[in-house]
């Protein structure tokens, strides 16, 4: 990843949602770079990041409700979600932002905590070819291709 | 001599679907029937695709989206081979020729695709010239129905459109077809020239949730197909 590192706890993190179609299902995230065809998926914790990042939290919000959801402590999980949201600001998938409103409302545990896999960004360029025909919407910000 | 079906879904397409048709009937190797599929325009759509009767089957429907329209012309259409065009875009006159040309010489292929140009009208010469040389400027192969030509048995074997997608419903199709590991021809041809109008229907699926969320269904089940093919 070129753009090493820059986001911290105080950060706010948000879907892009104007270059990517998003959504969770049965836990497994699908996002879709518009601009590039390219597109991810996010499973086990990276699927319940993602639906939190929906809701626009700071990132010491998200590691906070990772560590309460998983098995997993809050030091582990703050490298794991920093690093996941570096790498979807990277691919540009989510935008980050100061934390300057109060923070999103999250949902809090219900059950009890639940085995813990380090959040994987997984890449699929074997679509590409198939979105690669649809300029954005005029007046849309362009992504660079790979 | 092979016989060929074109499948014309529009809605609201009366500004440029003369342009089409004239490049359908340009053909140099004819094809046997057009069915014009009217999904429920209501601007002069009808009166259009009326100039070129008997020669263009005109059918109507409610406005249902592209791939009903789609299903609406597969139902009734008789040719051996199975091609679509877009009622804002352009065929080469070498289109069919060439596909067929490739497909009668790779007998176990079922569909064949070309290369693809974008081209913007001019009011939107901005947003062309905004683009510089990205990649949405340049050739790309065609995976979309307009450069298509596939033999009749390939609908048979993955199904017909899925109605439920008001977009994307032919990057589903091509999914399943090389989901169900139908060969394929890609010629580096660009031999179909598609309109960016800023009317685009798949401009419009960008700023629809509903339209978004069964594309983003239909990568999900690729991916888990993939997934469970290991």
């Amino acid at each position: 990843m070129g753009n090493m590192t820059t986001l911290t706890m105080t950060n706010r993190i948000r879907a892009n949602e104007q270059q990517v179609a998003a959504k969770v299902m049965d836990g497994e995230a699908i996002l879709i770079n518009l601009g590039t065809g390219v597109y991810y998926s996010l499973r086990a914790s990276g699927g319940f990041i993602w639906s939190l990042i929906e809701r626009e939290p700071s990132i010491a919000q998200i590691v906070r409700c990772v560590a309460e959801h998983y098995e997993v402590d809050e030091a582990a999980a703050a490298a794991d979600v920093l690093g996941l949201c570096d790498q979807l600001c990277a691919e540009g998938l989510a935008l980050c932002s100061p934390l300057a409103a109060p923070e999103a409302a999250l949902p809090s545990a219900t059950v009890g905590r639940q085995p813990y896999e380090v959040p994987t960004l997984e890449k699929y360029t074997d679509m590409a070819e198939m979105f690669a025909l649809d300029p954005p919407l005029p007046g849309m910000s362009l992504a660079q291709r790979d | 001599m092979q016989t060929v079906s074109c499948i014309i879904p529009v809605y609201n397409g009366a500004a440029y679907l003369a342009e089409a048709l004239d490049s359908i009937l340009a053909q140099t190797f004819p094809v046997s029937e057009i069915i014009v599929v009217d999904d429920g325009s209501t601007d002069d759509t009808a009166a259009v695709a009326a100039k070129y009767a008997p020669r263009v089957a005109y059918l109507r429907q409610e406005n249902r989206g592209p791939a009903s329209a789609r299903n609406a012309g597969l139902a009734i259409a008789t040719g051996e081979f199975i091609s679509f065009l877009d009622a804002d875009d352009t065929w080469h006159p070498e289109k069919l020729a060439r596909q067929v040309s490739a497909l009668q010489g790779e007998t176990r292929a079922g569909i064949c695709l070309t290369h693809v140009q974008n081209v913007w009208t001019p009011e939107l010469a901005h947003e062309r010239d905004r683009l510089g040389d990205h990649p949405f400027t340049r050739p790309v192969p065609g995976y979309v129905c307009q450069a298509l030509l596939a033999r009749r048995w390939v609908f048979a074997k993955v199904g017909h459109f899925d109605a439920k997608l008001r977009i994307s419903e032919d990057t589903d199709w091509f999914t399943r077809v090389r989901a169900a590991g139908i060969q394929q021809i890609v010629l580096s041809d660009v031999l179909v020239q598609r309109r960016i109008h800023g009317r685009n229907i798949s401009f419009e699926i960008y700023s629809s949730q509903e339209a978004r969320a069964a594309l983003l269904e239909s990568v999900l089940r690729h991916r888990r197909q993939q997934r469970a093919n290991g």
